[in-house]
Formats: C-alpha cells, sequence, structure tokens
C-alpha cells in the first residue's frame, strides 16, 4: 500500500513498486530547493553569455569571493595581460576602480536578467 | 549520458545539443556542487588571482556568493529591460545603486544643507535615512531625494523635463540644485558603454550643480576622488538626458512657483475613460463622507459657520461644472500614473 503525502495540492506516491508509474521528483523542503538549484545553473549558463567581456570578468571574480577593490586591481592585471588601455570622453586613460567594477557589476546584472529571461 | 569534463566544457562554451543542454541542465540542478566547476571552466582568467589567496577556499563561499547574485539579479527591475521611453519619468529609478555605497544621493543632500547653512553630519543622515525608509537596499529613488531637507523646513521642489537655464536660475537664486544623471555616461569610460545605453536610460547618480556656463558645468560628485569635476555642456546633457532632465532643487527662498508636470501628451482613451468617471464620482464620496463625518451637511449656500456645503448631494445631481473638476482630478491622476511609468489593465 504506497503512502501518500501532501505536494502542493497533490497527492505523490513515493514509494510506489509499479514499474508503469513514472517516477516523481520530490522537491527539498530547505532554502536552497529544486527550483532555486534550477534558476542557479541558468543564472550560470547566462554568465557565459554575457558578452561584455569586463563585466563577465567583475562577475566571475565576485564569486571567487573578491570584494568591488579587488577585482580593480584584477582588472588591472588583466589590462596589462591583454595590452588593454581604454580611455575616457576626456580622452583620459581609464585606470579600473571600485566604481568602475560597480558599475560594470550592476550592467551585468541588468544583462543577466534580461538573458535568463530569453534562454531556451 | 555520462557528464564528464570535456561534455562541462561543451556546455560552458555553447556546443551542445538542446537536448544535451537540457540533461546537463538537469545533471547541475542535481549536483549543484559541479557549478563550482562549471565557473572555473567558465573563468578564461582564471590564473588572474591576488597574491595571498583572497579567493573562495571552500564550497560554501561559492554558493554564498552565487546565493547573493542570484537574489540581487532576481531584484533587477523588470522596467530596466525594456528601453525607458522618453514619455516616461522614472520616478522610481533608484538613484546610487551603481555607486561604491550606495549614499550619493544622501551625501549631495548632506552638501545642500550645508551650503543652506543647515549643519549636518552625513554618517547620521545616512542613518536617519534608513531609519525613515528614504535609502532602501539599492539606493534612493528619485522622489525621496530632498526628504532630508524638507524635514529641516526648507523649500524642496522636485521637477522633470528641465532645461539648462532652470539649472542657471537656480543658482541665480542661491538655492542648491541637485542633478540626476545615468553615471556611465558620465565618467564615459569608452565606446562601447554609449552602444549599451540605446537599451535604456540608467538614471542612477545625484550630483550638486555648483557653477554652469554656456560651455561647461561645474560638479560635485560624490564618487569622485576631485573636489569639484567640470564637463562640458553636451558632455553633461548626455548624462543628464537619461533622467528626462530631473532635478532636486532645494531653497530657502521662500518664493514658489508650480511646476506641474506636464501631462498633456499624455494619450487617454477607451476604459480609461471610464475609469476616469469612476475615480471622480468615488473622489466626490471620499469628499463628502469626510465632510459629513466633521459634521458638515447640505445647505443650498456654502457657509462655514454652520457647516453647510451645497456639493453635499449625490455625484449625478452635481452641476457639470463641479464634476469637470473631479473629472480633471481623476484625468490627471491617471495620465500621471501612466506617466510615471506605470501600466494601467482592466481585469474584468
Amino acid at each position: 500500500m504506497p503512502k501518500l503525502i501532501e505536494n502542493s495540492g497533490f497527492n505523490v506516491s513515493i514509494d510506489s513498486d509499479d514499474p508503469e508509474k513514472p517516477k516523481v521528483q520530490i522537491p527539498d523542503g530547505g532554502e536552497d530547493n529544486y527550483e532555486r538549484r534550477q534558476r542557479k545553473v541558468l543564472l550560470m549558463e547566462a554568465i557565459s553569455q554575457l558578452e561584455d567581456d569586463d563585466q563577465r570578468f567583475v562577475i566571475l571574480k565576485r564569486l571567487q569571493g573578491y570584494n568591488s577593490k579587488e577585482i580593480a586591481t584584477l582588472l588591472q592585471k588583466k589590462w596589462q595581460k591583454y595590452g588593454i588601455k581604454k580611455y575616457n570622453n576626456k580622452k583620459e586613460l581609464v585606470v579600473p576602480n571600485a566604481a568602475y567594477v560597480d558599475v560594470r557589476t550592476q550592467r551585468a546584472k541588468e544583462n543577466l536578467k534580461k538573458i535568463i529571461v530569453n534562454i531556451k | 549520458m555520462e557528464i564528464t569534463n570535456d561534455i562541462l566544457a561543451a556546455y560552458v562554451e555553447g556546443n551542445v545539443s538542446d537536448s544535451d543542454r537540457e540533461e546537463i541542465r538537469q545533471y547541475l540542478a542535481d549536483n549543484p556542487e559541479q557549478l563550482e566547476t562549471v565557473m572555473i571552466m567558465m573563468d578564461e582568467d582564471y590564473d588572474i588571482q591576488l597574491e595571498g589567496s583572497h579567493r573562495f577556499n571552500n564550497a560554501d563561499s561559492f554558493n554564498s556568493e552565487l546565493d547573493n547574485l542570484l537574489d540581487d539579479v532576481s531584484k533587477v527591475p523588470t522596467i530596466s529591460l525594456s528601453p525607458i521611453s522618453k514619455s516616461v519619468l522614472p520616478m522610481m529609478s533608484m538613484a546610487a545603486k551603481n555607486s561604491v555605497d550606495n549614499y550619493c544621493a544622501i551625501r549631495c543632500e548632506g552638501i545642500a544643507l550645508r551650503k543652506l547653512d543647515v549643519e549636518v553630519d552625513d554618517d547620521e543622515l545616512i542613518e536617519e535615512s534608513k531609519k525613515d525608509g528614504i535609502i532602501k537596499e539599492h539606493g534612493t529613488a528619485l522622489f525621496n531625494i530632498g526628504k532630508l531637507a524638507g524635514k529641516r523646513g526648507l523649500n524642496v521642489a522636485h521637477r522633470y523635463n528641465c532645461a539648462f537655464e532652470d539649472i542657471s536660475n537656480a543658482l541665480a537664486e542661491n538655492d542648491v540644485v541637485l542633478a540626476v544623471v545615468d553615471s556611465s555616461e558620465l565618467l564615459g569610460f569608452n565606446e562601447s558603454e554609449s552602444e549599451q545605453d540605446r537599451e535604456g536610460f540608467s538614471p542612477n547618480h545625484v550630483v550638486v550643480v555648483n557653477s554652469i556656463n554656456e560651455e561647461q558645468i561645474t560638479i560635485v560628485d560624490t564618487s569622485s576622488s576631485n573636489a569639484e569635476d567640470v564637463y562640458t555642456i553636451p558632455h553633461f546633457a548626455c548624462a543628464w538626458d537619461d533622467s528626462s532632465n530631473y532635478l532636486i532643487i532645494i531653497s530657502k527662498n521662500n518664493k514658489y512657483v508650480p511646476h506641474p508636470i506636464d501631462l498633456a501628451e499624455v494619450p487617454i482613451s477607451g476604459d480609461l475613460l471610464e475609469l476616469r468617471e469612476a475615480i471622480a464620482e468615488n473622489a466626490h464620496e471620499v469628499w463628502a463622507f469626510n465632510r459629513m463625518k466633521e459634521g458638515w451637511s447640505y445647505g443650498p449656500f456654502r457657509d462655514d459657520e454652520n457647516k453647510l456645503h451645497p456639493d453635499l448631494i449625490p455625484y449625478n445631481r452635481l452641476p457639470e461644472s463641479e464634476k469637470e473638476y473631479d473629472r480633471e482630478m481623476a484625468m490627471n491622476t491617471i495620465k500621471l500614473v501612466q506617466k510615471l511609468g506605470w501600466e494601467l489593465k482592466k481585469k474584468l
């Protein structure tokens, strides 16, 4: 006799031995439930689709535990590594700082939302 | 399918079929610890690290950062997903969400208050703003800028669609002018930034205007290390344009000139016209209810002493001139809601 549990209004059999019945995915009860884990997967996929190199860089370094100031230093290293030089509208050489990183981070978050909405 | 590192690498590069991608997504949702591997594969510059290894050293740290990012992305307002039309005023946008500590609006008000001889401390203002709900997690909503000055008895005017002339006129009156700009455009990092900006306007930063002439504008930018920054008028215009030329003018001057938001161009038709009539009628009901609660009753002529009013009758019996007053108020409310970027939809 299968036991029945309540799951969002539906009765789901969890120990039926009927091979005809499809397997049922039971969501976790904790905070990081299955749906949230799926959203994290899509978020990671969206990061890989960020077109702007700096935006992808700051997001990945954020995930590695760095703060804005540290990421600015890392970005300087990156630009040095690839010989990247950027100039502002006053024709001054841009040196990434925490504010630059924060602007990139915010832009990245906005773009991530757009990408996630459109992910198939 | 067995999910190997090679398969994951192909997934990261987008070189898998749709059905394989689905399977890999399922695998990653079942095995979230693998997301860290995916992240490392994704980082072409993983070798760039700080000496002393500040980076994460356990899976919990990565998970926590990913959680934070997921929450932040979820909170990105949907309105920014489509270009903000020039016909919409971004009143609910957050100033300071792009700056270092999200407090630029508060710091600018601090500067304004001190200019107007009100001694305040920025840290105390920040605490007060948090307590009063003026500042939220992502910054200060544009309509909230000036509340600290208002609390201190100063006159505060919120004005959209301003011209540079409005700035110079206010400065000539010794008023303090705060302008809302797109920080990216103000800083003008590179050409690609202006490309991005075509996707939408980002009025996200407040500055104090110190002076202006025909060629340049001098501002105090609390995220800049300079005491003042000077921009050409076209450069500043580009950044200021993103807020629909929004100014907050703070003044000790008692001269009050109303500047209602121009709603003439906002279209209204169909169901919204019916809504206008319903709002107008209810506004009359609310007014009459409150008057009667205060002891007023119907009288053929207004008599403040005996609390009599000729309009304390059902809406349908009001003279057209009185109905028009309520209708105009209702019409302006509906138009304003649309102008500020909301959409009104009929449910039933």
